[in-house]
């Protein structure tokens, strides 16, 4: 589970989360929708520990990240907009490396097989990295996530510059994630790919969350208007529809 | 549209803090090192006067004594630093600036100025040709690395091919911008030192910047074609590091070592062992009973018309000496002549490796103009000696002419002080710039197709700019 | 971590042509001058054997004209054994400076002292030249040897081979990734930091081992060379440290790390060459030509008062020996005055070489590069230290033996075999040498390492924000 309280952040001369409250629970999706700038970023990383903030908690599967980022890093799985892994290295070499820093040790059929379920081709297993499509790059991502035996999930943009095609595996794959009980959090722009994925699309603008819909009671066109409504007037009132 | 380029090429330079950084830190180690090359050489010149003087003094101020005493009193003979010096003081840390002139003996040179701070010497010093050929080159690659791959990197190249610039002529005004900040510096460089200067051969100033000028040239053509031809600004600083440091540090290390393995000068001890040897072959002034000394007493007598010394309206002595040292002179000439061509082979196996690394070929044309070079080096041990032969010649020609018979029909010495004061001191004559440049055509060629290969190397890369984007 | 790291770059580097063949280039350059360092080392030792055969000629020659009981050589009659001069001459031993067991790794050391001069009482070793004849154009190239490729070169590997820790990561936003699989911030730069110092320490390792192995070393100076080779090494990849740790892509770290060689092996050292330049510029040497021409020559304008005081306050114990008449023995009382002014000359040299050195030693703090070379350079014994010792030794040898000729000559009396046998042994055939001061060096590159790796440390809390 991965909950936040009260947090702010604040940056020199700009306020980059203002006392924002989201929680999700183990075996759901949680899609954090939002224009540039938006603090999408800010709170992945703060959920990752990667930045500190002003003040506000940050717990995942009950442990603090602000006091204990380590111990919370190990219950956490990131996967990120584009995942440059080492080039010189082949897929399943990449996987064993960063299942090794996160404490695992895999052996190549237990790679191979973590490849297989993140939906890489079995062919490009032994490819160096610098050979990958964007998309199977993704795919490897999801396979250290797999490989660390994450209680959470946190995936920053993961759609992002990919196929529909592909963004459409990546959408199952991340709901599997979900089926065996990770708590996932998902930064997107993509309403529609995060509407189907998700069990939960919030929408955040400048810093504070406006808006909470379930996904299955919001349809796309609907989703689009309340988005471009919230977005375009910023002092319109959240509207609380969960 | 060129122009527009290089213009906002050097606002980009200008502004970016990196670019500030490097080239800001550049023009003070310019002025820094010009500011101190400056002081050093005044320094160095009231020294040598110094030293001139005190020669002069001890030589002027001794008693009237033989002249044959005062070939053993000797001269000492300082190396002048020369006006260029300033700008490039080539070999004169390591060379020898002081020669002990006497009779028979042809000194080396001795006294190298730094030998107390020897750990430091294998370091270069902060001298402005330094400056321009080690760290001006390394302001252009820290500066011009990613001038092209960056703007492939934000897309920002695309954007100005769609807006009509061919990559010809965003290669070359890239280039020129670079090179222009190489100028800067060289210009930097030079006029600090014109006005510092009080002496200006205005014919080497303006070879020694055109000479700099051509390095920036080659180096800036190098930063930007490899900036181009890479995806990546990362491997382009990599690749352009490395060139730097092999040709600025590493290289010119390893021509010395190649040189001095391949073709390495005897030991001292053997050179002058082998001297020795050919210096016993001949007649010896100082031994009575040696068998050449006699004959040549014998030929003096006949050519008098008398039949002992005692009747010579000369010194014998100093004929004898002369002809000693006439034969010294041969010897010395035979084997310093040997020493010199090794000496040159060597310098011409570093040479050799002008042609793989323009900064070496430019170092040495630069010693070369400043008269701080191998050559000049190698001329002044050339002019010590002929000061020191006609020194001793002079001498000895007093010693053996410069006396009467007295009543008693004994030799009494005429010599006078004027005698003495008559000696001028020495004076180095530094060679003309063709007459240095002469022994250096491998580094001129070198450095010229240097400029050929480097223009031509950015001029293929444009094209090949041009190939990808069509493709 | 480090196990994990070490497996990347030993993979980056097998799947790099460019790094395997920096490697190799390194590795080679290194054995190639190790090579040149021993032949050095033999030409040196040739040397002395040579010069020992010749003093053994010499010696040999007039054993056998003693024992003939002819005193005299045939072609040259004035010569005449019996005379204290001629013993003087004949029994003219040499002082060697023996090579270090390390020698050969600072063979293109800049000190070109004598390694090996005759002694009589006509010697000035302060003027003496070293046994090399340089060829000035090679000299100023700044020599290449083991010291130059572990100082320079080395620090270039680690750069080679690290140019894109911690820049890549950060650029290609696999930082996040890290950090969430390590759960630390800062672990996994500096475990691939070390890993690559590691490999750069295997290499330097080798190169040092090569060397002792060709010089014979035994391990009292094997150890400090690894010391220092370990320690330098360290100290560079703190400072890769430290640049991975703050560069946003790898063209931030080769300017970081090309800057911060620059700096310490290019800009640092250059400024302690202009300085110590600054001190030198005045000095033409007018003690060591004029001054000691003028000071052989007052010598001969003195009167026998003040010449025979000078040599008493010099050497007391002749006062019991003084010639009748004092004239017989003014001869050599002039030489007595010219060794006191070759001592004298001596002091004045020590203390400006004194000033020189503080002034170097000062700047070796600014550089970890300066501080290694000054290390290496003493440890093999060719600092200006040990040319100084050297010189030292051979103008306490040659006002010794000067003593004992003074003596011979004022007793007046025909000298014989027994008198030229302690004329030959009253000099030292070799010079004692200055124990190689390496400690304080090593400690000042600790520090070094301890500050970087500090500096490190401390870094990465405010940097992994950004």
């Amino acid at each position: 589970m991965i909950k936040l309280q009260d947090v702010v952040m604040q940056f020199p001369g700009h306020r980059a989360l203002d006392c924002l409250n989201l929680s999700v629970s183990a075996g759901h999706v949680y899609g954090l929708l939002g224009p540039n700038g938006a603090g999408k970023s800010t709170t992945i990383n703060l959920v990752t520990g990667l930045l500190r903030p002003t003040s506000g908690s940050i717990h995942v599967n009950g442990v603090d990240v602000v006091a204990e980022p380590e111990k919370a890093r190990n219950l956490l799985a990131y996967v990120s907009e584009s995942v440059a892994l080492y080039p010189h290295l082949t897929g399943t070499e990449n996987l064993q490396l960063f299942s090794r820093m996160a404490g695992r040790r895999l052996d190549v059929k237990e790679a191979g097989s973590c490849l297989d379920r993140a939906g890489l081709q079995e062919l490009a297993h032994a490819r160096r990295i610098s050979t990958y499509s964007k998309g199977m790059r993704q795919k490897v991502g999801l396979a250290i996530a797999l490989a660390k035996k994450a209680r959470a999930v946190v995936l920053d943009e993961p759609s992002s510059g990919l196929d529909p095609s592909a963004s459409h595996d990546l959408a199952i794959r991340v709901r599997e994630l979900a089926a065996q009980g990770l708590a996932v959090l998902m930064a997107s722009h993509d309403l529609f790919r995060a509407r189907e994925t998700c069990d939960t699309v919030g929408l955040l603008v400048h810093g504070s969350l406006r808006a909470e819909w379930a996904a299955s009671e919001v349809k796309d066109r609907d989703l689009e208007t309340a988005y471009l409504d919230i977005v375009t007037d910023h002092n319109k009132s959240p509207v609380p529809t969960k | 549209m060129i122009l527009t380029l290089v213009i906002n090429e050097w606002r980009a330079i200008l502004r970016d803090g990196r670019g500030r950084l490097v080239f800001g830190l550049g023009i003070l180690l310019a002025v820094t090192s010009t500011w101190t090359s400056s002081s050093t050489f005044a320094r160095q010149e009231r020294a040598q006067e110094a030293a001139v003087e005190a020669a002069r003094f001890a030589w002027e101020d001794r008693e009237v004594d033989s002249a044959h005493s005062r070939a053993h009193f000797g001269d000492y003979v300082f190396r002048p630093s020369g006006v260029m010096s300033a700008l490039d003081p080539g070999l004169q840390a390591v060379t020898g600036r002081i020669v002990f002139t006497e009779a028979h003996r042809q000194n080396d040179a001795i006294h190298r100025p730094q030998q107390a701070a020897a750990e430091l010497l294998r370091y270069n010093r902060l001298e402005p040709s330094n400056v321009l050929q080690i760290l001006a080159t390394l302001v252009i690659v820290l500066a011009g690395f990613g001038i092209v791959s960056s703007e492939r990197e934000s897309g920002r190249l695309r954007l100005l091919q769609v807006q009509g610039v061919r990559p010809r002529q965003l290669l070359l005004a890239k280039h020129l911008a670079l090179w222009t900040v190489g100028v800067v510096l060289c210009l930097v460089v030079v006029g600090a030192n014109l006005i510092l200067a009080e002496d200006v051969d205005m014919k080497r100033i303006g070879a020694f910047l055109g000479l700099h000028m051509t390095l920036m040239w080659v180096v800036a053509a190098l930063v930007t074609g490899v900036s181009a031809k890479v995806e990546r600004s990362g491997t382009a600083a990599a690749i352009l590091l490395s060139f730097w440091v092999g040709g600025a540090i590493v290289l010119p290390r390893l021509a010395a070592m190649s040189a001095g393995a391949l073709d390495p000068l005897p030991g001292r001890d053997v050179f002058q062992a082998a001297m020795q040897a050919d210096r016993e072959q001949g007649l010896d002034g100082h031994n009575p009973l040696d068998d050449r000394r006699k004959e040549l007493e014998q030929e003096i007598l006949a050519k008098y018309g008398v039949e002992t010394r005692a009747e010579l309206p000369v010194s014998l002595g100093g004929l004898i000496m002369q002809a000693d040292e006439e034969y010294g002179a041969k010897v010395w000439d035979k084997h310093f002549g040997e020493l010199e061509d090794h000496l040159r082979r060597q310098d011409h196996v570093v040479g050799n490796f002008s042609l793989i690394n323009p900064f070496q070929a430019t170092n040495r044309l630069s010693m070369a103009l400043a008269g701080t070079g191998l050559n000049s080096h190698l001329e002044f041990l050339r002019q010590t000696e002929h000061y020191r032969r006609e020194l001793v010649r002079r001498l000895n020609n007093e010693d053996a002419y410069g006396v009467a018979r007295n009543e008693e029909g004994r030799l009494e010495r005429t010599t006078t002080k004027d005698f003495y004061l008559s000696f001028n001191s020495f004076e180095y004559i530094p060679l003309r710039i063709n007459e240095m440049l002469a022994k250096l055509r491998m580094d001129m060629l070198a450095l010229a197709l240097w400029v050929l290969g480097a223009t031509i190397y950015l001029t293929l890369t444009a094209r090949g700019m041009t190939t990808r984007n069509r493709s | 971590m480090i196990r994990i790291a070490l497996g990347l770059e030993l993979r980056n580097l097998a799947r790099s042509p460019l790094r395997v063949l920096v490697l190799a280039l390194v590795v080679a350059v290194g054995g190639v001058v190790t090579i040149q360092g021993q032949n050095d080392v033999d030409r040196w030792n040739r040397a002395i054997e040579e010069g020992v055969i010749a003093q053994n000629n010499a010696l040999a020659e007039a054993r056998a004209w003693f024992s003939e009981g002819e005193n005299r050589q045939q072609d040259r009659p004035w010569i005449d054994l019996r005379q204290a001069h001629w013993q003087d001459i004949f029994a003219a031993t040499r002082i060697v400076r023996a090579p270090e067991p390390l020698a050969g790794i600072a063979f293109a050391s800049a000190e070109a002292g004598a390694i090996t001069m005759r002694l009589n009482r006509f010697a000035d070793p302060l003027v003496a030249q070293g046994d090399k004849i340089e060829n000035p154009a090679l000299a100023a190239a700044g020599g290449l040897d083991l010291v130059t490729v572990l100082s320079l070169l080395i620090p270039l590997l680690v750069l080679a081979l690290g140019v894109e820790v911690g820049g890549y990561e950060r650029a290609s936003g696999l930082l996040p990734l890290v950090q969430v699989q390590t759960g630390r911030d800062r672990s996994w730069i500096w475990a691939r930091c070390f890993a690559i110092g590691l490999i750069v320490a295997t290499v330097a390792l080798v190169l040092c081992t090569l060397a002792t192995a060709a010089a014979g070393a035994g391990p009292q100076d094997a150890l400090p060379l690894y010391a220092l080779a370990l320690v330098y090494v360290g100290i560079w990849t703190a400072i890769l440290a430290v640049v991975g740790i703050v560069s946003r892509n790898p063209s931030h770290g080769a300017v970081g790390l090309g800057s911060a060689w620059i700096f310490l092996c290019v800009l640092v050292p250059s400024l302690g060459v202009e300085r110590s330049a600054a001190l030198a510029a005045d000095d033409f040497a007018l003690d060591l030509t004029i001054e000691a021409r003028d000071s052989r020559n007052d010598a001969y304008e003195m009167n026998e008062d003040e010449l025979y005081a000078l040599v008493y306050d010099r050497w007391p114990a002749l006062r019991d020996k003084e010639p009748r008449p004092r004239r017989a023995g003014i001869l050599h009382a002039r030489d007595g005055v010219r060794i006191v002014g070759l001592e004298s000359r001596l002091r004045q040299r020590v203390d400006q070489g004194q000033a020189h050195r503080q002034l170097v030693e000062s700047m070796l703090f600014a550089s970890p590069a300066l501080v290694f070379t000054h290390a290496l350079e003493r440890l093999a014994g060719r600092s200006p230290a040990s040319a100084q010792a050297f010189r030292e030794a051979a103008v306490d040898a040659v006002a010794n033996r000067t003593e004992l000729v003074i003596g011979a000559n004022w007793s007046q009396k025909a000298l014989g075999n027994d008198d030229f046998e302690t004329l030959v042994k009253s000099s030292p055939r070799v010079a004692p040498m200055p124990i190689a001061a390496w400690h304080k060096d090593l400690l000042v590159l600790v520090l070094w390492l301890l500050l970087l790796a500090g500096l490190a440390n401390l870094l990465p809390r405010r940097m992994s924000q950004s």
